[in-house]
């Protein structure tokens, strides 16, 4: 399919963290994944019990029921203006394996597993406050 | 199934984004084809009381 150029006249980017990509220009494909684990416990004194594993939880190792390929689709795309235009794009972070990309993108497979863990202290803490 | 688009003219002030993450994609330009998946558990036993104690593998 043919491809519109873009001009973007100004872009700031604060931060691109853990595997994030700024990319200005065309891309064929990307596949971008990304796992976590977010551990939120209070008192915030982290100990080696602390530590999970990723292959301890079955989140992880699950098979994605990905959409069945739609049936042929006959597309004609006219564009009429050749060029995208933006005037001015910010971004304060970009992090986990996200993609800002300045440019067309063919193929796009995206896959995100994220869990979450929130770790109260027991409960006699509780009740002496 | 048949799809004719006719782009006549795109054009943008200002974008600004906080953040952008989890395999997430912002795209100023053209895509064929995009699949997305995720997986996001906050089980009801997502928070513990004491320390975490990991389920049999």
């Amino acid at each position: 399919m043919e491809k519109r150029n873009v001009n973007v006249n100004y872009i700031k980017v604060n931060s691109a963290s853990f595997s994030s990509i700024l990319s200005i220009g065309d891309t064929a494909y990307a596949g971008p994944k990304s796992r976590g684990i977010a551990v939120q416990k209070e008192g915030a004194i982290f100990t080696k019990k602390d530590e999970v594993q990723f292959k301890n939880y079955d989140l992880f190792s699950r098979k994605a029921t990905w959409p069945k390929k739609a049936k042929h689709v006959r597309q004609h795309i006219h564009h009429h203006e050749p060029n995208i235009n933006m005037e001015y794009a910010s971004f304060i972070g970009i992090g986990s394996s996200s993609i800002c990309q300045v440019g067309s993108i063919d193929k796009i497979c995206a896959e995100a597993r994220l869990k979450h863990f929130r770790i109260l202290r027991n409960n006699e803490s509780h009740t002496k406050k | 199934m048949n799809i004719e688009v006719h782009n006549w003219g795109l054009n943008v002030g200002n974008v600004c984004i906080d953040a952008l993450s989890a395999s997430s994609i912002f795209l100023i330009g053209d895509n064929d084809e995009m699949t997305l998946s995720s997986f996001f558990d906050t089980p009801p036993e997502a928070f513990t009381v004491g320390n975490i104690v990991p389920l049999a593998p």
